[in-house]
């Protein structure tokens, strides 16, 4: 009897790793082969996409620098989330503590509609937004990109920052209001200290999604100076023509980023994104 | 409360608005011209693009639903029993949600490359020659399943989501159940799932709510070639925006938000989402 169940054991144990180990590879192999292949020249990649670098050609790293607009747009997409995200994460906030605190009628409508702002495919609305930046002067501007990032961003944070002030307890602004602190009083010096780990949840998972963002950021931006990380990697391929070395550290260096910004901040970047699902 | 009233309405609300009343409209140039009424529409629904990229969108969302996220309940039930090494391999599955799509979708088109692609590589030394040699993302029958194959295997996001919301559950009902001697699999089926239906039920909304939205990938690798096998709606919108066929375009656009809020309805019935939690209480 207890033979049987430990050889179905061991049997279970190897499927299971089987699988984890499966899926590990998919999620990991891309990016693996890209990285080793990327300190390869030109022929070897073309000869055998398998075998590994002889020596380290840091030399495609110094062309993909040079051939893109790589620092250029790497710029960019800095000025452009840190803005987004900080416009982003004040005016949820702001809009939160309303939805948190305050008992008015139309507080529920208010919520189901941000909530609605999830679900909703956006992308449907391409034409439109595109006619409304062009009215609003807002086109091929990064501004304009700001601006519509921390619009887009605003749903998901609103509703993970209501849910997150929701569990900060009533009595501290009480005790404040009693004080004879105003709204903005209570706002700045007891609301937003406590919100700390609320807003930088919010703000990372906001600052992934502003990095990433490509289709709004290949609508609006027509320069080549003011463009994206993300747009500047899809102009890679042509780019590189058959410097696929190149290519590849290219890439490297454009995942880089969000790879380091992943490993230091893990669990903050877990909870952002999952938040968003567990707590809506 | 007003600045994000502001930002929201602007670009959220006028937009969809906007949509809708345009699309009754032709509007090819920047101006707007005559109300022609459902012409617009009955283009679409003679337009072939627009099935082929329906029947793709559908596709999509019932891979998502049946098969992406059930794959990730399995990983998150595997990885609940925390064998060894578990927090690496939910690191390295977390990690395709953090690269952006648009670096996987050009790391991809090297992958899928005929030549000297990672894909036929691996599939030569496996021995399989009759496969290694495919132009995977340009051939007509394997175009769409390679796209598919790109975002199918990354659970990571949903995994995790299931794990915690495993954790939460009581480990009462686990002691119980094994004293009325069930084994491992028989609690997760009589007791995980049942209580995950709630989460199940949102995940699969959001992951299909995403892929009508997934433009990125697509519009890199493959723009809806070979012969709009692998168009979809959000494709197609931009494509048509491209061509200054504004009109169409937003037509389309009313077409996938319509069929986003059939989604959302649709799964929010068959779950029962936010009934069942009172039951629960």
């Amino acid at each position: 009897m207890h033979y049987q169940d430990r050889n179905i054991t061991i049997a279970f144990s190897f499927i299971k790793y089987g699988i984890l180990l499966f899926f590990a590879v998919v999620c990991l192999f891309p990016a693996l082969w890209i990285l080793i292949s990327s300190f390869k020249t030109n022929q070897t990649i073309l000869a055998s996409a398998l075998s590994l670098p002889t020596t380290l050609h840091w030399e495609n790293y110094v062309s993909a620098m040079q051939v893109t607009g790589l620092p250029r747009a790497f710029l960019n997409s800095i000025i452009v989330s840190t803005l987004a995200v900080v416009l982003n994460a004040i005016v949820a906030l702001l809009a939160a503590y309303v939805l948190a605190r305050f008992k008015f009628r139309l507080n529920t409508a208010l919520t189901i509609m941000f909530s609605l702002g999830i679900l909703v495919p956006i992308n449907s609305a391409v034409v439109p937004i595109k006619f409304i930046m062009l009215n609003l002067m807002l086109d091929n501007s990064l501004i304009g990109l700001i601006v519509l990032y921390a619009a887009l961003g605003l749903p998901v944070s609103i509703l993970i920052l209501k849910s997150f002030l929701l569990s900060i307890p009533v009595q501290l602004e009480e005790a404040a209001r009693i004080d004879g602190a105003g709204y903005w009083k209570i706002f700045f010096a007891v609301i937003f200290p406590l919100s700390q780990s609320g807003l930088v949840t919010v703000m990372i998972l906001q600052f992934i999604f502003c990095w990433n963002e490509f289709l709004f950021a290949t609508l609006l931006i027509s320069t080549e100076t003011k463009r994206t990380l993300q747009i500047a990697i899809k102009f890679f391929i042509g780019q590189f023509f058959f410097d696929y070395g190149g290519l590849f550290a290219a890439m490297v260096i454009s995942i880089i980023p969000a790879i380091i910004v992943f490993i230091l901040f893990q669990k903050k970047v877990i909870s952002g994104l999952t938040a968003g699902a567990i707590k809506g | 409360m007003i600045p994000a009233l502001t930002l929201f309405v602007t670009f959220y609300l006028i937009p969809i608005g906007g949509l809708l009343y345009t699309s009754f409209f032709k509007w090819d140039s920047i101006k707007m011209e005559e109300f022609i009424g459902f012409a617009n529409y009955i283009q679409m629904f003679h337009d072939p693009v627009f099935w082929q990229a329906l029947r793709n969108n559908i596709s999509w969302s019932l891979i998502a639903a049946f098969i992406h996220i059930p794959m990730a309940l399995l990983i998150a039930l595997i990885l609940n029993g925390k064998p060894k090494g578990w927090k690496n391999f939910r690191t390295i599955y977390f990690l395709p949600h953090v690269i952006s799509i648009t670096a996987f979708a050009v790391i991809y088109i090297s992958v899928f490359n005929p030549s000297f692609g990672l894909l036929n590589a691996v599939l030569r030394v496996l021995g399989m020659n009759k496969y290694s040699n495919i132009n995977w993302l340009f051939h007509p029958y394997w175009a769409w399943k390679a796209i598919i194959s790109t975002w199918i295997f990354h659970i990571g996001l949903f995994a995790t989501i299931f794990l915690a919301k495993i954790t939460s559950i009581p480990i009462e009902l686990y002691e119980a159940a094994k004293i009325d001697g069930a084994s491992p699999i028989k609690q997760d089926l009589c007791i995980t799932i049942p209580l995950l239906k709630n989460i199940i039920g949102v995940c699969i909304i959001l992951d299909v709510t995403g892929g009508l939205r997934y433009f990125e990938g697509l519009y890199i690798m493959t723009n809806g070639a070979p012969n709009w096998k692998t168009e979809t709606l959000a494709l197609l919108i931009y494509q048509q925006l491209r061509l200054i066929h504004n009109s169409y375009a937003n037509t389309v656009g009313v077409a996938l938000l319509v069929l986003g809020l059939l989604v959302v309805l649709l799964f929010s019935r068959l779950f029962r989402l936010g009934k069942s939690e009172e039951v629960a209480e």
